[in-house]
């Protein structure tokens, strides 16, 4: 891949620029924008509302050289939008007589500690990859998401480190033109704090959100029986 | 016994009328009370991932719309349908639109299920879940995703037997309702 090549990062996020995803993804383009590559961002919940989004989306994507995809895991798969996004550019790619290779590498986060529960997901971005022609350059799984939240991976600090040292070596390695490498996966797979003291703080945090709304003695509320 | 299938198919897709018809006349055979919902033109919203559903207004969405229906139709069923056209290996948007807002059926609190971390239940009653998928020809790949995808679901969601059952276009009918009548009579003996 030359420097020159375009990158587009597509946040399936429905929280937008608010999201762990989006931080995950604003750090990988930051390091590839330094190594000299051209970068876009755009945001799938607001594309694919709407016709005139899912054209802006499909012109882009033709334009990329390599895609990267950030977003959250959702009920053990990929968004709803972010699979809309995915069905709009294979109906598209279907219809195309040349297709151009393109590069496809995603970065995946859940709130569960452990990454094994994004690996369906993972897979269903695979197949997407191989259906629609485009390169599979693989794929970042991370747990424990929420820990990241919206705060910048710089913001979070030492916390994070392992996960930028992971973002640094898959920056180099797809402005190079070469596949996310196994160190890079391996970093990002590793827990922040131990799995018990992450689902102690969760437990709690859901307690404190639920109070400031005024609801901690209903948060076990059954309302449809 | 209820059964709510959610159709998460397009319309004018004869092979999903195809289906949806053989599942139809196999409930009614074995006595099950049927709520069948067509997504595609329904007014639901995209979840927008606010966590409302667990620590604003618990167990119920916070955005109104007919997701509602479905969330009160899923809690008052013993077994849920899904019908989907298998996207990639997993579910078309159109089913996942309506799955990504069910997550008010259980409990924001971190619970483990055999060594791994889940959610847990919000009620005790818990439904079933069978999955078709729709394929226009034998992809092995797609086909152990998708059947991983509804395993998963099920773990999460609690339910307490699952079945995914693969239906290739052009596939013979009697296969398909044997198939199907089976996952029936098995889900009927956990009643």
């Amino acid at each position: 891949m030359n420097k020159n090549d375009n990158v587009l990062l597509l946040v399936g996020s429905p929280k937008g620029s608010s999201s762990t995803s989006n931080s995950l993804g604003d750090y990988l383009i930051s390091q590839l924008e330094q190594l000299g590559l051209t970068v876009g961002k755009e945001y799938l919940y607001k594309l694919v509302r709407k016709e005139e989004g899912q054209k802006k989306l499909l012109t882009k994507v033709e334009e990329a050289d390599l895609i990267i995809l950030t977003f959250p895991l959702y009920v053990d798969c990929l968004p709803a939008g972010v699979i809309k996004a995915l069905e709009l550019i294979a109906d598209h790619r279907k219809l195309k007589s040349d297709r151009e290779k393109k590069g496809f590498a995603i970065i995946i986060n859940c709130g569960f500690p452990e990454t094994q529960h994004n690996n369906t997901a993972v897979a269903i971005c695979k197949i997407f990859s191989r259906e629609v022609g485009f390169e599979w350059k693989s794929a970042l799984s991370l747990g424990m998401g929420g820990a990241i939240g919206s705060q910048s991976l710089e913001e979070r600090g030492g916390m994070v480190r392992n996960v930028i040292k992971g973002l640094d070596l898959t920056a180099q390695a797809l402005a190079e033109g070469e596949d996310i490498p196994d160190e890079a996966i391996e970093l990002f797979e590793k827990k922040f704090i131990p799995i018990t003291l992450y689902t102690k703080m969760g437990n709690l945090g859901w307690n404190q959100q639920a109070k400031k709304y005024g609801v901690r003695k209903k948060i076990k509320d059954q309302p449809y029986l | 016994m209820k059964a709510l299938i959610l159709d998460g198919t397009k319309s004018n897709n004869n092979e999903s009328t195809k289906i949806f018809d053989l599942m139809f006349e196999e409930l009614k055979k074995l006595n099950w009370e049927v709520i069948s919902i067509s997504l595609e033109d329904k007014d639901i919203g995209y979840c927008t991932g606010c966590f409302g559903c667990w620590v604003q207004t618990p167990g119920e969405c916070v955005i109104k719309d007919f997701e509602e229906d479905i969330v009160r139709d899923m809690v008052h069923s013993d077994l849920i349908i899904y019908l989907t056209p298998i996207m990639f290996g997993g579910y078309s948007s159109i089913l996942k639109k309506a799955l990504d807002r069910q997550i008010g059926r259980v409990l924001p609190y971190f619970t483990k299920i055999d060594g791994e971390v889940h959610h847990s239940k919000r009620y005790e009653k818990q439904q079933s879940l069978l999955s078709i998928g729709l394929l226009d020809k034998h992809d092995s790949e797609k086909e152990e995703i998708f059947k991983l995808l509804v395993a998963r679901n099920a773990i999460n969601m609690w339910a307490p037997f699952q079945r995914a059952i693969i239906s290739l276009k052009g596939e013979d009918a009697s296969e398909f309702s044997n198939n199907f009548n089976n996952a029936l009579m098995e889900v009927e003996a956990i009643l």
